[in-house]
């Protein structure tokens, strides 16, 4: 492991910076349970530390974030995938769910970039 | 995006980064009948240590390729059948796609072209379930990219390699946009434009410090090596050499120090040193047999036979071009190849070789020496 790496230095403060903001768009954006969305972001929290360690994926501090986000909406999208019998009764996640992760994932940045909160849940 | 591919694996836990590499290390030292007995013991499920073990077969692509084929294709199998649940979200997809990549770069190295193309279709369709797929996918078409150029493609591939290179600019993945630029240059030196390629390797080399990719760096030099030694500029091709060398053998890149001494055989040839020309030749096909690169070492077996003709060596030439017949004939080669093939057949059995027939036919293995 290499500490002097600007990869490394961009994940280590993107985790150290971005889990609440992933927490919170799993839980505003998707409406997931607290807890929930607190256990995936742990696991999207290790998996994007070896993401980054894949051949083929940018270095950049913003394109690492954005890999990132993207797999957190897509997370939340499949979360509700597999509750085939519930529907969300929220206006915001019904929104999300329309709109699809790709679009969500780029709203998402945009927020981030812009320092904004996410949707009330 | 569906439910069937993000998963939601049961939690364990991996092991720590600090240890996956030298945990990877020992994996790939135990025999591969071994290790299916031992998975649990082994951990091959574990997702640090498959990232450790592909990244370490990576590095070991151009020092022992048949190793590393036999590894990834062993690495495949593991994951596809029975499926089990692999690390977190899509790793499972990564690994297979990255296990299948590397055996196709492999089966390249070894010009096993077919099934390379089959191995870089097989990582494509786990690829493409991966996130981050635009990537992976650019990935294994570079590789499809350099297969074609080995079967002689080259408008195609100079035309391809510049698409390319937008895509993995756009990508942010500078390494892998001058590696297309690289398959540009080839088409060029192949196609004996040998000052535009020049100035391209000479770029590429600058680009590659600057990115400080020393093996992609050497690997210029060792085209600009191979070039003025064809010319028979000897001072411009030492300097390469004496540049490239020392990464190789740091790196332990034997297929480029195998190359790089094809180069020499070129150097001496073009400064009338039969003798001596001889010898790197088949130095360079000793190194290519220690490397299991059976195409190389025909490719130079027809250059020993050119040689030895022109030093009167009839009888130890025509043996040159009976040992690589038969590999010759496992390739897969183009139509014009597979003429001169048979004209250069026909000339050994009337004894009476076809000096036309084995230059072309040695033609179209430049690609497999450079």
């Amino acid at each position: 492991m290499d500490s002097n790496d600007p990869t490394e230095k961009n994940v280590r403060v993107i985790l150290a910076q971005d889990a609440g903001f992933i927490e919170a768009t799993l839980v505003s954006d998707y409406g997931l349970p607290r807890e929930e969305a607190a256990r995936l972001t742990k696991e999207l929290c290790e998996w994007f530390d070896r993401l980054a360690r894949r051949p083929g994926t940018p270095t950049s501090q913003q394109s690492l974030r954005y890999q990132l986000i993207s797999m957190t909406c897509k997370v939340g999208h499949v979360y509700w995938t597999g509750k085939l019998d519930q529907q969300p009764s929220n206006e915001t996640v019904r929104r999300t769910l329309a709109l699809g992760p790709e679009i969500i994932a780029f709203e998402v940045e945009q927020r981030f970039e812009n320092n904004e909160r996410p949707p009330r849940p | 995006m569906t439910g069937d591919l993000v998963h939601f694996p049961l939690h364990s836990e991996t092991l720590p980064r600090s240890e996956a590499r030298a945990a990877a290390a020992r994996v790939l030292d135990i025999a591969r009948n071994e290790r299916a007995d031992r998975e649990r013991e082994l951990r091959l499920e574990d997702p640090e240590q498959l990232l450790a073990i592909a990244e370490l077969l990576r590095s070991r692509l151009e020092a022992t390729p048949t190793e590393v084929l036999a590894d990834s294709e062993f690495f495949f199998g593991f994951l596809e059948k029975p499926i089990r649940p692999i690390g977190r979200f899509d790793e499972r997809e990564y690994y297979l796609g990255e296990f299948g990549l590397l055996a196709g770069i492999a089966c390249r190295l070894l010009a096993f072209r077919e099934k390379a193309l089959l191995w870089l279709d097989r990582a494509e369709s786990h690829f493409v379930l991966a996130h981050n797929s635009s990537a992976h996918v650019a990935r294994a078409n570079y590789q499809k990219l350099a297969v074609r150029l080995e079967q002689r493609e080259l408008a195609e591939v100079a035309e391809l390699a510049e698409r390319w290179f937008r895509v993995f600019v756009s990508l942010e993945l500078p390494q892998d946009a001058l590696k297309c630029r690289f398959l540009q240059a080839h088409a060029l030196k192949e196609t004996g434009r040998h000052n535009e390629a020049i100035l391209e390797f000479e770029q590429i080399k600058s680009a590659a410090e600057r990115l400080r990719n020393d093996n992609l760096a050497a690997i210029a030099a060792e085209n600009l090596f191979q070039i003025h030694a064809m010319r028979g500029d000897v001072e411009a091709a030492v300097a390469e050499a004496e540049f490239a060398g020392p990464i190789f053998r740091r790196l332990d890149n034997r297929v480029n120090l195998a190359k790089l001494q094809v180069g020499v055989g070129y150097l001496y040839h073009s400064q009338n040193r039969l003798k001596e020309s001889i010898s790197a030749f088949r130095e360079a096909q000793k190194q290519f047999a220690e490397i299991g690169m059976h195409a190389d070492v025909a490719a130079n077996h027809l250059v020993l036979a050119d040689l030895l003709l022109d030093a009167n060596q009839p009888a130890q030439a025509e043996w040159e071009i009976r040992a690589a017949l038969p590999v010759i004939d496992e390739l897969t080669l183009v139509p014009e190849g597979i003429a001169a093939l048979s004209l250069l057949r026909d000339s050994v059995r009337r004894r009476q070789i076809d000096r036309q027939a084995l230059r072309s036919l040695n033609g179209y293995f430049e690609e497999l020496k450079s």
